[in-house]
């Protein structure tokens, strides 16, 4: 995976497609949802960065908003096995479970392939894919680079913002945004 | 439930309710980061600027980050509590490093860092002030940890202020900081490429000796952090290519620090920061990715400032090559034409010495203009050579081995030549004049190259990336040095006395030295066995019994008439002609490329499967050999075969690539000249896990292996389980 021989994903490109596992042992195929804005949302349960945004709700609303919008949200997990925030499929439906998520699936990625396809740095790291397949976004949640739970409220947030401009029928404004978080915790 | 997934603006709070079981993890007891507060002086002076520092101490193998912390991460914030009417400045930031973590790149500190900020005591303040440092920060290493340090300091007021303890500390921390660039810079843009070209044009001399250079851009989205930044320096110019990163942004000022390293140990990093204004855009922006092994990936920099050419001024290469030349003479593919020199002085220990002595310096001189020339027309005609390359050819190879064969018998006494009709090889013994002395110096001159190539690597590579007057003339330095212990020779009497007197031990002298010759014959025929396989064994056998019969035909012919007198040499000439013919027409896939059985598991190296090692973080150990290249031979004897080395890289995943330039291979050569290199050995440690490549000495021994080894796992050791 490389810069300069690995095109990475781009936005306003086609989104590269992908066919991974979910947490329920069924294959996801991202071309599967042709027809449909699917978010991408790279996650690892033990970042803090994560904590934040399942801790004060901020994430689980997004997903909620967006299964009433019939946006496809899939869940990546490219955690390493033995690194943090790796999980197994019953370890992803615990989670979705405790923490009252509402992903339409958790991909499991333990060899970071989809990652690498993505070029995810962090998790969190969004990407949104419009119903054309296109990439239209790739970047941060939002533009608040901390762990503080409390500053998810005065925070500006990408994702809500792009997907209301596409329910508006409206390009994404803010297309590209710098991701924060931890590093996505790949194979060595 | 629901209720905590409503967007509200007590997010937090009901979040704290409804998962107090994930936020209870979020803090933990112990604490990756010791921070404390020291000042430059021991008080404070009322209306005058004080120096703090924030102390990060991190646990080892945990970091810290840089104002811009790369791909992931967050830098270090500092809330100040001070007295009314105190300012605190910004954070003077230390030059960050590279953190490579899997496939991203972060900017940051490990060990002990210093955060520098000036604070402005107020001009009333009296007694004693308080100035108290709320430091939030992310620590990490496999996992990361956002936590908090609380430090705060009490220092008198006084009218003047003596050095603190601190006062050292802070001074170094200070001088370390990045100064303004004493040049300009620009960028340009190649979009198509996603490519930027930063240009920085400095004061002279700031860019000699450097061995590193890294741009740290100040904000996210312009740069590509993990790419490689492959680089040129010529003059007081850097041509910095950088990859555009996520954004494409490109914005009218490209802000960053350049890092420059000359050498190695503390101080070897200075920074400079960068303002780079946007110029008109450029097609050869990116142009140098070119040049690099094959990928954007990879990290602390080392690789990419390894691309390009050897740093260093023309002056110093020219003396190296000179030194090589001298060292050259001691070499085994040297000696036997060396001592038959010798050998011709204490013959004709008359006078005419000087005229020999300069002839051989003219002839070894041309020769190498020569040599010169043909590789800069070459080059020219970008086709990808290295030095050595006539030894891949194997016509050259058969006859080479067969010219020494002859001089080998010729000096064993098998046979004498009579009227110099043969090559220049004969003239070598048979022809002590000025012209024959030139043919030696051109003789020397050819054997001299397989042994130039691991001698010389830097100098030629220097030269191969340089203007043709610099290859010339670092060319024409290596043949006066490698002239010079002859015709110093030549030239004093004194020496030439050391030189034993002629006599009856010449006669077996001659014949004991053909056996070097002989010797060099077989290795060459060894060389043609793994370019062309068992056929150009044959063509040799054949080429040599050919040579062998005619010489013991002309000796057998030497009082014949004339046309009876040319049928040796016309059959000799026939019998090198078939077995070049043959050498030439040999089918490659005969030859033997495991002919070198080793307790190392190796494969062969191709750059896909370096890139392939590479991205999945393995260390790889990459030899880039030639059959013809002893110096490669004698270090895979004597550093690579042992089971100790083998057990080193068995214990350290360490893979081991062999690059074969026995026979010309364009990505070796790439390769090489990725690393300014012309020619073999070259020895890389890619220590893993994305850190930058090692360049070993070009001669080897196993501790010195297994050291490199040693210490590269331990340096990597922190940075293995690196997060964030």
């Amino acid at each position: 995976m490389t810069a300069t021989t690995h095109a990475a994903s781009e936005a306003g490109k086609p989104a590269p497609d992908f066919s991974a596992v979910d947490s329920n042992g069924k294959t996801v195929k991202l071309s599967d949802f042709r027809g449909k804005t699917v978010v991408l949302e790279w996650t690892n349960d033990g970042c803090p960065y994560v904590k934040k945004h399942y801790s004060s709700g901020n994430m689980q609303s997004l997903q909620w908003d967006a299964a009433a919008k019939g946006v496809v949200w899939l869940t990546v997990v490219s955690s390493a096995p033995g690194k943090q925030g790796h999980v197994d499929g019953a370890g992803a439906n615990g989670l979705t479970k405790s923490r009252g998520a509402a992903p339409a699936a958790v991909l499991l990625d333990p060899s970071g392939a989809i990652g690498h396809l993505y070029d995810a740095r962090t998790t969190p790291h969004m990407f949104i894919v419009n119903a054309e397949g296109t990439l239209v976004y790739m970047g941060g949640i939002d533009d608040k680079a901390d762990t503080e739970p409390a500053s998810v409220s005065g925070a500006r947030n990408y994702v809500r913002a792009a997907l209301n401009e596409m329910a508006a029928g409206k390009p994404v404004t803010e297309a590209v945004t710098r991701p924060y978080g931890c590093s996505v915790k790949y194979a060595d | 439930m629901a209720n905590c997934l409503i967007r509200s603006a007590l997010g937090a709070m009901l979040g704290t309710l409804c998962f107090g079981d994930v936020m209870a993890a979020s803090q933990p007891p112990h604490r990756h980061v010791a921070v404390d507060l020291i000042a430059a002086t021991s008080a404070a002076v009322p209306g005058k600027t004080l120096t703090l520092a924030v102390r990060e101490r991190m646990e080892p193998g945990w970091h810290t980050y840089w104002a811009n912390p790369g791909d992931s991460g967050e830098p270090t914030s500092i809330e100040w509590t001070l007295p009314d009417g105190a300012k605190a400045g910004p954070i003077l930031w230390p030059l960050p490093h590279v953190i490579p973590v899997g496939p991203l790149v972060e900017y940051g500190y490990d060990d002990e860092v210093l955060l520098l900020t000036e604070i402005e005591v107020p001009a009333g303040a009296t007694g004693s002030i308080t100035l108290a440092a709320k430091v939030s920060y992310l620590v990490c290493k496999d996992i990361c940890v956002p936590e908090n340090g609380h430090a705060e300091l009490t220092l008198p007021v006084a009218g003047e202020a003596a050095p603190s303890d601190s006062a050292g500390v802070i001074a170094k921390a200070r001088a370390a900081l990045a100064k303004p660039l004493p040049g300009t810079a620009g960028y340009a843009v190649n979009a198509a490429k996603g490519a930027l070209r930063l240009t920085v044009t400095a004061e002279p001399g700031l860019f000699d000796g450097v061995t590193e250079v890294r741009f740290y851009p100040l904000t996210w989205g312009s740069v590509s952090n993990p790419a490689a930044q492959p680089k040129k320096i010529a003059g007081g110019e850097l041509i910095l290519d950088l990859q555009q990163g996520d954004t494409k942004e490109t914005p009218a000022t490209l802000e960053g620090v350049l890092v420059l390293t000359k050498g190695s140990g503390e101080g070897a990093r200075t920074g400079y920061t960068v303002s780079a204004a946007r110029g008109p855009d450029s097609p050869s922006a990116g142009g140098l990715f070119d040049h690099t092994d094959g990928a954007g990936q990879v990290n602390s920099g080392g690789r990419a400032a390894a691309s390009g050419a050897v740093s260093g001024s023309a002056g110093i290469a020219v003396f190296f090559a000179f030194l090589g030349g001298l060292i050259l003479n001691l070499m085994p593919c040297v000696f036997p034409v060396l001592a038959l020199k010798a050998l011709g002085f204490a013959k004709a220990a008359d006078g005419g010495h000087r005229q020999q002595g300069i002839a051989y310096l003219g002839g070894v001189l041309a020769s190498f203009a020569v040599l010169a020339v043909v590789i800069a027309v070459l080059r020219q005609g970008s086709a990808a050579l290295g030095w050595g390359f006539q030894f891949q050819s194997p016509a050259f190879v058969l006859a080479l081995a067969l010219l020494f064969f002859l001089m080998g018998l010729s000096l064993s006494g098998a046979v004498s030549f009579g009227g110099g009709l043969m090559s220049a090889g004969d003239s070598l013994s048979r022809k002590p004049g000025n012209t024959g002395y030139f043919f030696t110096g051109v003789l020397a001159a050819i054997a001299a190259t397989p042994c130039t190539a691991p001698f010389m690597g830097a100098a030629i590579g220097f030269a191969m990336t340089q203007t043709i007057a610099v290859l010339v003339a670092v060319m024409l330095a290596l043949g006066l040095g490698f002239a010079a212990p002859v015709v110093a020779l030549s030239f004093s009497p004194a020496m030439q006395k050391i030189l034993p007197r002629p006599g009856a031990w010449m006669e077996t002298l001659k014949q004991v030295l053909a056996f070097p010759l002989y010797a060099t014959a077989a290795w060459l025929v060894w060389v043609l066995s793994i370019q062309t396989g068992s056929d150009g064994v044959m063509a040799a056998a054949l080429g040599t019994v050919g040579v062998g019969f005619a010489a013991w035909l002309a000796g057998k012919t030497a009082n014949a008439s004339l046309p009876v007198k040319l049928v040796a040499p016309a059959l000799g000439a026939a019998a090198v002609a078939l077995g070049l013919m043959i050498a030439m027409t040999a089918h490659t896939e005969n030859a033997a490329p495991g002919a070198e059985a080793s307790v190392l598991k190796e494969e062969p190296f191709t750059q896909a499967r370096l890139d392939e090692l590479k991205a999945q973080g393995r260390p790889v150990f990459v030899n880039l050999t030639a059959a013809w290249c002893i110096t490669c031979k004698v270090n895979e004897r004597m550093a690579l075969r042992s089971g100790e080395v083998a057990r080193a890289f068995q214990a350290g995943g360490i893979a081991y690539l062999k690059g074969d330039w026995t026979k010309a291979n364009p990505e070796i050569t790439a390769l090489l000249e990725h690393f300014g290199r012309a020619g073999v050995p070259l020895y890389l440690f890619y220590p893993g896990h994305g850190a930058s490549p090692r360049v070993l000495p070009q001669i080897l021994t196993e501790s010195l292996v297994l050291d490199e080894i040693k210490t590269q796992a331990a340096l990597l050791n922190p940075a293995l389980n690196k997060g964030a």
